[in-house]
């Protein structure tokens, strides 16, 4: 044996040992968590007696395959909602073992992204009936980053409407799906230099002063209470300084500082003066209040009766519907009201119910679960025959997703089969009459866009009208599903994407999950033109060890083939005339480019797997699977999951079917409105309780 | 600069003392880079001049050269044209690269289509992504300084068409949604890096700077303490970051002295309401952060992102805006080409100043210059408005002979073509010498998966 393969064997040896040991680490711990079920879960969930239909003796210890199970086992645990007050309850240090190791396996799964909520099971949530007077464990307290939009409204606030020369320190997911989860907003380095920044340029703007003919004048928009301070000659006394802490606290936080908060700010300018610079330290103590956590985090940490304090109330409402402050439930909590569930439903209300209050996040959920918006980021080469506006179309869908909010009947079935739709429509006042008036938005310039179908026609219009909404011909587009700008979202450069389609589809209306591409898996469709894209597919994803996954998307997917990926209407499908092609040379012999042949187009898929008979079956064509998602209670569920994550900032838990089954009541009672969805959900349990942290 | 003191007595002159510890990696790089230990693992610095508006092939095309043109413009080269530059004749808009003939290289023929063209690719120009939604994703020269880091793994310095711009994010990104400043006053970009050495207003606002990390720390980790869980997790992001900018401002403290010997000596031109004052001075600023190992990484962006580009060039004699000269409206008798070629002159003559300071700087048996590489681009490719067909660039330097750049012109095969490449293979070659290889870097072109130009540009590593 040679130095070098004896060193070899030495060093595999060292590696398998410590492998050795990591695993035997690894199963010690699944012990302890299979051990625990065990010893307080197996009796009422085991393969005979299965309480809530729930199983639990044939768990083996891999979160990655029983993550749904081992997370809803963790959560009863953590909340103390299991086992069951009359049962033997665990010790204290048992129940921390087991909440630790949990969590720290469960972590290996993204659970808490909201694109895996629906691992708690759909029958779990809706399956059976709630008693009313359950009394489910309120969600934990919880801090939440502001959202980049939200942000942009704070800065509005403090700089009294004029944000420009902000930069947006905060991140969105870059996940499909819905951005805004509290558990994934963090504040890193990068961000807080920004912040640093943008607190620095607000203060500017707050105190601005110039001078004008040798006299110090303050700049419009400046707050006086700290401008004061900087146009005096004298230093300025405590009962100023504190006045212009106050001043700020009230601007970027809503409330009044403690005394030990404006003692320590004294002491930071007392501080920064020292070196003599009065007014750089008056604006550092201004920028700290700026940066303070409270300010950038929304802390609902509720109050001793459980409910959000009344601030926190007032923060979380505005917060659900809007980016900036809503004034007069933020003076309501000032007042001291809103400790009450009726108190706070009042404002609810109000503010649903009343059109003049801006409330962009009502339109920002339904682009966060369609996702219709993204349809500007596809890249695609402007074709010869249309004029590709992709902003345009997402424009028009839009106004016609507030259009349908705006009828509030039937909202749900409205989304997904209404026959209407906006095609490239602008408002403009008119000067004269003042009235809000629909024009043509894209006028086409004949020199530009010669010979490109304008984006109308996309719609079946041959010719722009001012009538909008407008319905459109039979058997051609129904909802959102069908509008150009989603079907270019979910496109792919060059290519319907029937596999995300088919995977929005099963996981936003079906409630289903389908697994993420494994690693080491070269996801490649192949490119042969000469046979259509549904077969090429198939070539790729029926292989048995693909197909496991790909049942659950490519069939869902496939009926959308009944239209382009600029979103235009297909008659017949189109494939690479190879013979045609060979011959298709100038003179010399040169490739004159591809020539395609029509084939007839096949609109054909199929539901399975939902669990739900009426729901699953063969499809005929697109209109035909959302009319029959339109008429499924499930599917109406599920929706209404999605709009819970949306404004609630986390997924649904157990803990969480009567706020749900609730709202779905409330929706169904009045005959489908959106505005009643909204107020039951944002008047529930689960958006104003909380309960102390573990 | 007294370029008199080498870094090897600068460093002579340092003591580690009981602040060793504190000082970390930097100062026993410097240390070592002092004494030339580090032949094994010699520096590698990176600096990126870009300037808005576009850069003309032919602007940087050597006359003795011809250039096979396709006709739209853009390259038509079927193969690659690999040619030594000695003997060659650089055209009057670079010229003043004279001196640095036999370190320099003539890129042309890379493609960006990805970026999707226009006034400027802002982000998209140093990220290889569209960035007309937003920042996508990291840029190379932050990818560079994650590489090879300093106290600030990149600093990024320019103007704005604005002197009121203090700082604006144009060019360079940490990540998705998180850009990186380009800070645009030079007065308060001497503040940050040196102003812990200075006098009067700027150590005041360093001063404070400093109390408010301090103070934000302290403020922090006083609500962290009433928290529990995941939830005090989630802040204790918040509370790392002013802890660790905090450490890094008592860093600048710790090198005061090599601050104080190396920082830029501040002028009028600091504050100057002229664009080519202030990109002088940003320049200084750049040169003395390399030096003084406050960075490995500097961005110099001359107006570039959209709607900063159209500086006005009043200390060249160029009042008028750069968006109308793009347009083709020429001054005084001159034409549009005239007075871009007078405007990139001046970027070329900074530059050719950037590399006497470094080469005034001993470091192991050469100087800092040879352990450098400095990249000239246009955020707007190959024209005013750009289709990205085409993005021409001049590299100086060849990093320690990391790179085969001394003295090249380099024509890759025009887009499509077998063998074309795109900046995503540039900036790939770049991470492979800067020893942080990848397999790609931001979006892949699609129109060009046929070729599949991934991988860093062979040709370019030695």
């Amino acid at each position: 044996m040679t130095k070098h393969s004896l060193l070899g064997v030495v060093a595999a040896i060292g590696l398998n040992a410590m492998s050795i040991a990591q695993a035997a680490d690894a199963k010690t711990k699944i012990a302890v968590g299979i051990e625990f079920v065990r010893q307080h879960c197996v009796a009422c969930h085991g393969e005979k007696k299965r309480e809530a239909d729930i199983r639990l003796d044939d768990l083996t210890g891999d979160v990655v395959l029983e993550g749904s199970r081992w997370s809803i086992v963790l959560q009863q645990v953590r909340d103390k909602a299991m086992p069951p007050e009359d049962s033997k309850q665990p010790t204290e240090a048992e129940r921390k073992s087991f909440i630790e190791w949990g969590r720290s396996e469960l972590a290996r799964r993204p659970q808490s992204k909201p694109n895996s909520g629906n691992l708690v099971p759909h029958d779990l949530l809706f399956g059976t009936a709630v008693d009313a007077n359950d009394n489910a464990k309120a969600p934990a307290a919880r801090l939440w980053r502001l959202s980049p939009d939200a942000y942009l409204g704070w800065v509005e606030e403090v700089a009294r409407g004029k944000a420009e020369g902000i930069v947006q320190p905060f991140t969105a997911s870059p996940d499909r799906g819905i951005k805004d989860f509290a558990a994934l907003a963090r504040v890193d380095e990068p961000t807080t230099e920004i912040l640093l920044r943008n607190a620095d340029a607000i203060v500017q703007r707050q105190t601005a002063i110039e001078v004008i003919d040798g006299k110090k004048k303050t700049k419009n928009d400046t707050v006086r209470e700290f401008t004061d301070i900087l146009l005096a000659d004298d230093p300025p006394t405590r009962a100023q300084l504190e006045k212009a802490i106050q001043k700020q606290f009230s601007i970027a936080i809503a409330r009044q500082p403690d005394e030990g908060e404006v003692e320590r700010l004294l002491a930071l300018y007392e501080r920064c003066a020292a070196d003599g610079d009065r007014t750089g330290a008056l604006k550092t103590m201004l920028g700290a209040v700026l940066l303070r956590s409270d300010a950038m985090f929304r802390f609902e940490m509720g109050s001793e009766n459980g409910m959000l304090t009344p601030r926190e109330a007032a923060a979380a409402v505005s917060s659900a519907l809007m980016y900036r402050r809503e004034r007069v439930i933020f003076e309501a909590a000032e007042k001291g009201q809103l400790k009450t569930r009726d108190d706070i439903a009042q404002h609810v209300r109000r503010i649903v119910d009343d059109p003049k209050i801006q409330k962009p996040r009502v339109l920002g959920f339904f682009r966060e679960y369609f996702e219709y918006q993204i349809a500007t980021e596809v890249f695609k080469d402007s074709p010869k025959d249309l004029w590709h506006r992709p902003d345009q179309a997402v424009r028009d869908t839009d106004r016609l997703v507030l259009h349908i909010v705006a009828e509030d009947k039937d909202v749900f079935r409205q989304l997904l089969t209404t026959r209407l739709a906006f095609a490239n429509v602008k408002t403009s006042t008119n000067k004269q009459t003042r009235q809000e008036e629909l024009q043509r938005s894209l006028v086409p310039n004949p020199h530009n866009e010669k010979g490109k179908a304008p984006p109308e026609e996309l719609y079946g219009l041959a010719e722009w009208t001012d009538k909008q909404p407008f319905e459109q011909p039979e058997n051609t587009r129904l909802g959102i599903l069908m509008q150009p700008s989603w079907l270019v979202a979910w496109s792919e450069n060059f290519n319907n994407d029937i596999v995300r389609r088919g995977r929005f589809i099963r996981e936003r209306l079906l409630g289903g999950t389908v697994p993420d591409l494994p690693i080491g898996v070269a996801a490649m469709i192949p490119d042969d033109k000469h046979r259509t894209l549904r077969d090429r597919v198939a070539s790729a994803t029926h292989a048995e060890k693909c197909w496991r996954c790909h049942q659950h998307m490519d069939d869902l997917g496939l009926p959308f083939e009944n239209f382009d990926h600029y979103g235009r209407l297909l008659k017949e499908d189109s494939v690479l005339d190879r013979e045609a092609t060979e011959k298709n040379v100038d003179k010399k012999g040169k490739p004159q480019g591809d020539v395609f042949r029509s084939v007839p187009l096949d609109t054909t898929g199929l539901i399975a797997g939902t669990g739900d008979a009426k729901l699953d079956g063969p499809i005929r064509d697109p209109r035909d699977l959302v009319q029959r998602i339109a008429n499924s209670d499930r599917c109406r569920q599920v929706w209404i999951r999605h709009v819970f994550r949306y404004y609630f900032g986390r997924n649904e838990t157990l803990a969480d079917a009567q706020t749900l089954q609730n709202a779905d009541r409330a929706y169904l009672d009045s005959n489908g409105s959106y505005k009643a969805l909204l107020v039951s959900l944002l008047t529930s349990d689960s958006f104003l309780k909380r309960s102390a942290t573990q | 600069m007294n370029s008199n003191l080498t870094r090897r007595s600068l460093m002579k002159g340092l003591t580690l003392g009981a602040s060793g510890t504190l000082l970390g990696p930097v100062l026993a790089q410097l240390s070592a880079q002092a004494e030339g230990t580090v032949a094994a693992g010699k520096p590698k610095r990176f600096v990126f001049v870009i300037e808005g508006n576009g850069l003309n092939p032919m602007q940087i095309q050597p006359t003795t050269i011809p250039r096979a043109k396709h006709p739209y413009g853009q390259t038509n080269n079927e193969t690659l044209e690999d040619l030594s530059l000695t003997g060659h004749e650089l055209p009057e808009a670079i010229a003043p690269l004279k001196p640095l003939q036999d370190r320099l290289t003539i890129v042309q023929g890379l493609s960006g289509r990805i970026c999707g063209g226009g006034h400027s690719n802002n982000f998209g120009a140093l990220g290889c992504y569209s960035a007309k939604a937003g920042v996508a994703g990291e840029t190379i020269d932050i990818a560079l300084g994650r590489a090879v880091p300093g106290i600030f793994s990149q600093i990024g310095l320019g103007i704005s068409d604005r002197p009121e711009h203090t700082v604006i994010y144009n060019t360079s990104a940490c990540g998705p949604d998180q850009p990186a400043p380009t800070r645009c006053r030079p007065d308060l970009a001497y503040e940050e890096f040196f102003g812990g050495v200075a006098e009067g207003a700027a150590k005041e606002k360093f001063n404070q700077r400093g109390n408010l990390l301090d103070f934000m720390a302290d403020d922090v980790r006083r609500v962290s303490q009433q928290l529990a869980g995941e939830e005090r997790e989630k802040l204790g992001h918040y509370l790392n970051a002013f802890e660790s900018l905090s450490q890094r401002q008592s860093r600048l403290n710790e090198i005061s002295s090599t601050l104080r010997k190396h920082g830029p000596v501040v002028s009028d031109k600091f504050k100057s309401t002229d664009e080519a004052d202030r990109l002088d001075a940003m320049f200084d600023i750049g040169a003395a952060a390399l030096i003084c190992g406050l960075t490995n990484v500097v961005t110099l962006a001359s107006g570039c992102g959209d709607p900063y580009f159209s500086v006005r060039w009043k200390g060249l004699g160029v009042p008028l805006d750069k968006h109308s000269i793009g347009h083709g409206k020429g001054l005084d008798m001159r034409t549009a080409e005239q007075l871009t070629t007078t405007i990139r002159r001046y970027h070329m003559e900074l530059i050719v100043r950037l590399t006497e300071k470094l080469k005034a700087v001993p470091e192991g048996d050469g100087t800092m210059l040879d352990n450098t590489v400095i990249v000239y681009l246009s955020d707007a490719a190959e024209s005013h408005h750009s289709h990205c067909w085409d993005w021409p660039l001049l590299v100086i330097g060849d990093l320690g002979g990391r790179l085969k750049t001394r003295g090249r012109y380099l024509c890759l095969p025009r887009y499509a073509a077998k063998g074309h490449k795109t900046m995503s293979n540039f900036f790939l070659s770049l991470l492979d010498v800067a020893g942080a290889p990848r397999k790609s870097f931001g979006i892949a072109d699609p129109a060009l998966k046929d070729i599949n130009p991934t991988g860093p540009i062979a040709e370019l590593l030695a």
